[in-house]
């Protein structure tokens, strides 16, 4: 797996032109916008999405074909996918997070410091949730139709949280309600369900790639 | 270390049904033409498609079982994939350092200088026969005990292909274990190097014999009408109309030689038998 991670590193230096507009523009909102929690989101979403270019890479001139000939597994490649999404999203979000931090603090008169991380660590959560709808799109339609996929896949889950307010409505569970009393439970214990939940997104998110991948025919 | 036994693929408009064997310390060849269903027998033995009968044996595994260790065994060049174009050899170093135990650093840069390959060029950068070349040399490079090659030699010239087909014979004289399957549609690239030969057209394989057998006791009879009527044909695989009466392939040619002296035996090469055995008539 170490193999397919550095090579996903070497593939990486071929988007340094994309990592520098990347940091030019998250400077630009630091400093012109003054909306740091913007830049640790907008950083941790653009950087989970270098998993989806891998993939791309990958398949670009058949080359995943030949990484299925080499010493590695169709599980191995699969768990690699989700390791370097988790690496290079979790750096960036630190690199972000740290940067946005430093500017807070120095800029802002009532910063309030754990307030401030437990809100960038919810960015990360929501990076790694997007991440794992993303990764078995890509590995399931690829570069050509997993744009598309990813859209309706948007709207589907869009639409089935509606469909599911609706329902809890005509039973008479008020969803937002419940929202709003997840608030009265504390920082931590709400950090910690969210935390709960990405982990059991991964979860599924990883079972369904596995799958795909399993039964990909190259 | 490879055994496919009647493996079936089936597609909308193309069936594989394949069966052939590569022994230890053999190069066995497989000839077609395109679309004749070898890269398809590639990926089955690979295990880059699911098959839908027949069992494959990969050293002595089910291919479908082949774990990480069984594959530091297996050295590949696939016809239309390799690393991605956007690496450069020195990329690729490390990758194939982490992935092979028995990778060796020394040697493989060693041989990438002598075969002029940049190491700080992006491959997409590689003229048709630097790409050929580097795929073969990544196979080698880590003591695989089995080769599977598929047209390693496409798109190459008569002097790329030669300095290729030596560096496998190099190969084998250096690991007489070891074994190779390859696949060509340019016949005369397995004639010098190949044990044995398959020959598949149609996703069937409709020829399996030694190298030196077909050389030797294969030929293509010329006769006119008459002669043809004469012939005795209990030897005859094939036969073909032509202009001047029949080309027959037979494998019995000091048969011919001993009682037909009067007509035309041509010694065919690869070629003309593979033209014979997918034109000519049972």
């Amino acid at each position: 797996m170490l193999g397919l991670l550095i090579k996903d590193f070497k593939l990486l230096k071929n988007q340094k032109a994309f990592f520098m507009m990347l940091i030019g523009f998250a400077l630009f909102f630091l400093v012109i916008n003054n909306d740091p929690i913007f830049v640790v989101a907008y950083v941790t979403f653009l950087s989970c999405l270098f998993v989806v270019s891998s993939i791309s890479y990958d398949e670009y001139n058949n080359s995943n074909v030949f990484l299925m000939t080499l010493p590695i597994t169709r599980k191995e490649y699969t768990i690699e996918k989700y390791t370097f999404g988790l690496l290079i999203g979790s750096c960036s979000w630190v690199l972000a997070t740290t940067l946005t931090t430093v500017y807070s603090y120095l800029n802002m008169s009532h910063f309030q410091l754990i307030e401030w991380l437990g809100t960038c660590f919810v960015m990360l959560l929501i990076a790694l949730i997007f991440m794992s709808i993303v990764v078995p799109v890509q590995l399931k339609f690829g570069q050509t139709k997993g744009n598309v996929a990813m859209i309706l896949c948007m709207a589907a889950i869009a639409a089935i949280g509606f469909a599911g307010i609706k329902v809890a409505e005509l039973f008479g569970i008020d969803i937002f309600g419940i929202i709003d009393s997840l608030s009265t439970m504390g920082s931590a214990a709400l950090l910690v369900m969210i935390l709960a939940f990405v982990l059991v997104c991964l979860g599924i998110s990883y079972s369904i790639s596995l799958q795909i991948m399993r039964r990909k025919q190259f | 270390m490879l055994k496919l036994i009647d493996v079936k693929k089936e597609y909308n408009q193309f069936t594989l049904n394949c069966s052939l064997e590569v022994l230890p310390g053999c190069v066995t060849g497989l000839i077609g033409q395109n679309g004749a269903g070898k890269s398809t027998t590639f990926k089955a033995i690979l295990d880059l498609i699911s098959i839908d009968g027949g069992s494959i044996e990969v050293l002595g595994k089910d291919s479908h079982q082949l774990q990480q260790k069984d594959k530091q065994l297996l050295g590949v060049v696939l016809s239309d994939a390799g690393f991605s174009d956007y690496l450069t050899i020195q990329d690729v170093i490390p990758i194939l350092n982490q992935l092979y135990k028995k990778f060796n650093r020394r040697d493989f840069e060693n041989k990438c200088q002598a075969f002029d390959l940049p190491l700080d060029k992006q491959i997409k950068d590689f003229s048709t026969g630097m790409k050929a070349k580097l795929k073969v040399l990544v196979a080698l490079s880590h003591q695989a005990k089995l080769l599977i090659l598929d047209e390693p030699t496409a798109g190459l010239d008569v002097i790329a292909r030669d300095e290729l087909l030596d560096m496998l014979r190099k190969y084998m004289e250096d690991n007489e274990d070891c074994s190779i399957l390859i696949s060509s549609h340019i016949s005369s690239d397995l004639e010098g190097l190949c044990d044995d030969l398959y020959m598949i057209h149609d996703g069937q394989i409709i020829m399996h014999e030694e190298t030196d057998v077909l050389l030797g006791e294969y030929a293509i009879l010329k006769v006119d009408e008459k002669q043809y009527l004469e012939l005795d044909k209990q030897y005859l695989l094939r036969h073909k109309k032509e202009n001047f009466g029949y080309s027959c392939l037979t494998n019995q040619k000091q048969y011919y030689l001993d009682n037909y002296p009067s007509i035309v035996i041509e010694k065919g090469n690869i070629d003309e038998l593979i033209m014979m055995m997918i034109r000519g008539e049972k």
